[in-house]
């Protein structure tokens, strides 16, 4: 199984490499840390698989859409996703863009070779931590961040009080604590802080 | 309407008084009167009791109100003892009583006092002289002064109340701003440990499981990898120590930004470019939100430079100018384009702008792809 590394963290790709380089079966073909230039190295190398990071912070593009891209123009390439904490959302959204397995760094090496081989033979391959939280996506479902959701997060990192962010939206101070409760929830968040770090962390509202 | 204004008109009033009593008294003094002892003490009681209500009234609190009805009874004994003319001059203190009643009492009880010294104003007045504008006239310049007086206290107090106001606005407002940097700076930091930290310790413990697997079959891989971990592993220190220094920012108190900023501009050193802080000018004190403001912008100026630019020498002035105070940091790195998509890590010039603007002054960014980026923050000057 040819494979190419995408991870903006030279450490990592050399872990990567390393696990690989060992492991019978397997040989990297490539790595690069751009999304963009993942895309151009699949078509030039035709690996079997690629290992793509979630955050590819130097490039245009992240990995979700690099993966979305690479479904679309080489689909006889499998992405397997690869990021060190996934959330909820990450492994469904890396999924519905067209990722054929989904593990996390620096787990169990074997969990890492399995997910590669499932992927390559035409299945999907999960880090059993993945498969939890797709678990509990069905079984407690939240679905997605609203729009008004977005704009009290967007409110809540000004510092605002939950008086202020309704004066703003025009609703009530009582349905700002609602809002609030389903936000906590969504991301999975204890308080305002930890609420406005994750929204950060997951682009749902800018850092400034 | 300022508050001088109000006191200016107080101190006018207070003013009259003193001089319609000294002024009565002189005369009465050239006219050899032998009521001269007994109006000197009357005047001197008047003078005396009025003096205390109308400056050291808050001070005695609810005994003005006897002081001033002791007043204003030695004012009715002093215009029925002296001589017409002269009491009819006297009479005009009505006005500056009736302001002093209106301030110490109740709005009710201090219309009632004036109503009573007008009444004797005029009783005196017309048993003086019979004649009908000889009384009408100080009347009614009572009420109209007692009227002015009135309107603009109560103008004061408006204008007291939206600047009471105004003050929470400002400091709840500094609260949020300093909330929302809380945040800023605690998803900045959560992003820092993530790009940083925690993918180099994925990727040595990737090494580490790849050296483990590889120890017997191939123990000169496994040694490369160990090798591997341990540079990782030393860079992650020094990650892990910049941090840190992030964390507990140079501080202001310990000598001004002056100070704060030879401290950043040392710490910077540490990290590889030469780095020089020039100031010119004469200095001035300025307001702990502008030394903040400047100095959180040369901090995010040289976390930019540290992050994307990759300058060897980075040069930081601060310059005193006689109408502004400018902070310009320039650098001879990549230049801003080499930075179109880098991730900003919370130091980013929107919120460093805002801070800026916040405080009326200004941030511009001058770059050349391949020549450097120069950062320049101006504040106007204006006392702390």
């Amino acid at each position: 199984m040819r494979v190419l590394l995408v991870d903006d963290h030279v450490v990592v790709r050399a872990g990567l490499r390393a696990l690989l380089d060992g492991e019978p079966g397997f040989e990297v073909v490539g790595e690069t840390g751009d999304g963009e230039e993942s895309i151009r190295l699949a078509l030039d190398l035709r690996p079997d698989l690629v290992l793509m990071d979630l955050r590819l912070d130097n490039g245009a593009i992240d990995g979700i859409e690099a993966t979305r891209r690479l479904a679309a123009v080489a689909p006889a390439t499998k992405v397997v996703v690869l990021t060190s904490h996934g959330t909820r959302t990450d492994v469904a959204l890396a999924l519905a863009a067209g990722a054929r397995g989904y593990v996390l760094k620096a787990g169990p090496p074997d969990e890492l070779f399995r997910a590669l081989r499932t992927a390559n033979d035409g299945g999907t391959g999960m880090a059993h931590q993945a498969v939890e939280l797709l678990v509990d996506e069905v079984t407690q479902p939240t679905g997605p961040i609203s729009d008004r959701e977005i704009d009290v997060l967007r409110l809540l990192a000004q510092g605002r009080s939950n008086r202020e962010i309704a004066l703003d939206l025009f609703l009530s101070e009582a349905t700002i604590k609602t809002h609030l409760v389903r936000i906590y929830r969504k991301l999975g968040a204890a308080n305002r802080a930890a609420a406005v770090t994750e929204a950060t962390r997951r682009g749902l509202i800018p850092l400034d | 309407m300022s508050r001088n204004t109000v006191s200016r008109l107080e101190f006018g009033v207070h003013l009259a008084f003193f001089l319609i009593v000294a002024g009565t008294f002189g005369r009465l003094l050239s006219l050899n009167s032998p009521l001269c002892v007994r109006v000197l003490t009357l005047s001197l009681l008047l003078c005396g009791g009025y003096a205390v209500t109308a400056w050291a009234g808050s001070w005695i609190g609810r005994g003005q109100v006897p002081l001033i009805a002791a007043t204003t009874v030695v004012w009715t004994v002093l215009i029925n003892v002296v001589p017409g003319p002269l009491a009819a001059v006297y009479s005009w203190l009505a006005i500056p009583l009736a302001c002093v009643l209106l301030r110490v009492l109740p709005v009710r009880a201090a219309i009632v006092a004036i109503g009573i010294v007008t009444a004797l104003l005029v009783s005196t007045l017309y048993r003086l002289n019979g004649d009908f504008e000889q009384f009408v006239l100080p009347a009614v310049a009572t009420w109209a002064t007692v009227a002015l007086y009135a309107r603009q206290h109560s103008d004061l107090a408006i204008r007291q109340d939206l600047l009471d106001q105004l003050q929470a606005t400002r400091g709840e407002l500094a609260d949020r701003q300093h909330e929302a940097g809380v945040l800023a700076e605690r998803a900045r930091l959560a992003r820092e440990i993530h790009d940083t930290i925690t993918q180099e310790l994925a990727g040595s413990r990737m090494l580490l499981q790849a050296a483990d697997r590889d120890w017997d079959d191939d123990p000169a891989k496994a040694r490369q990898y160990l090798q591997a971990v341990s540079e990782t592993l030393g860079r992650n220190v020094t990650e892990a120590r910049r941090l840190i220094a992030d964390l507990t920012p140079p501080e202001l108190d310990d000598g001004g930004l002056e100070a704060a900023l030879e401290e950043l501009c040392r710490r910077e050193r540490q990290y590889g470019p030469a780095v020089e802080l020039i100031t010119t000018g004469a200095r001035r004190p300025l307001s702990p939100d502008a030394e903040t403001a400047l100095l959180r912008t040369a901090q995010g100026a040289l976390a930019n430079v540290r992050d994307h630019a990759g300058a060897d020498r980075i040069e930081v002035v601060l310059d005193w100018l006689d109408e502004s105070l400018r902070l310009k940091i320039t650098d001879n790195g990549a230049g801003v384009s080499g930075r179109a998509h880098a991730p900003d890590r919370g130091f980013g010039l929107p919120s460093l702008q805002q801070r800026l603007r916040a405080l009326g002054g200004t941030l511009t960014v001058d770059s050349t792809p391949g020549h450097g980026t120069a950062l320049t923050a101006s504040l106007p000057a204006v006392a702390p």
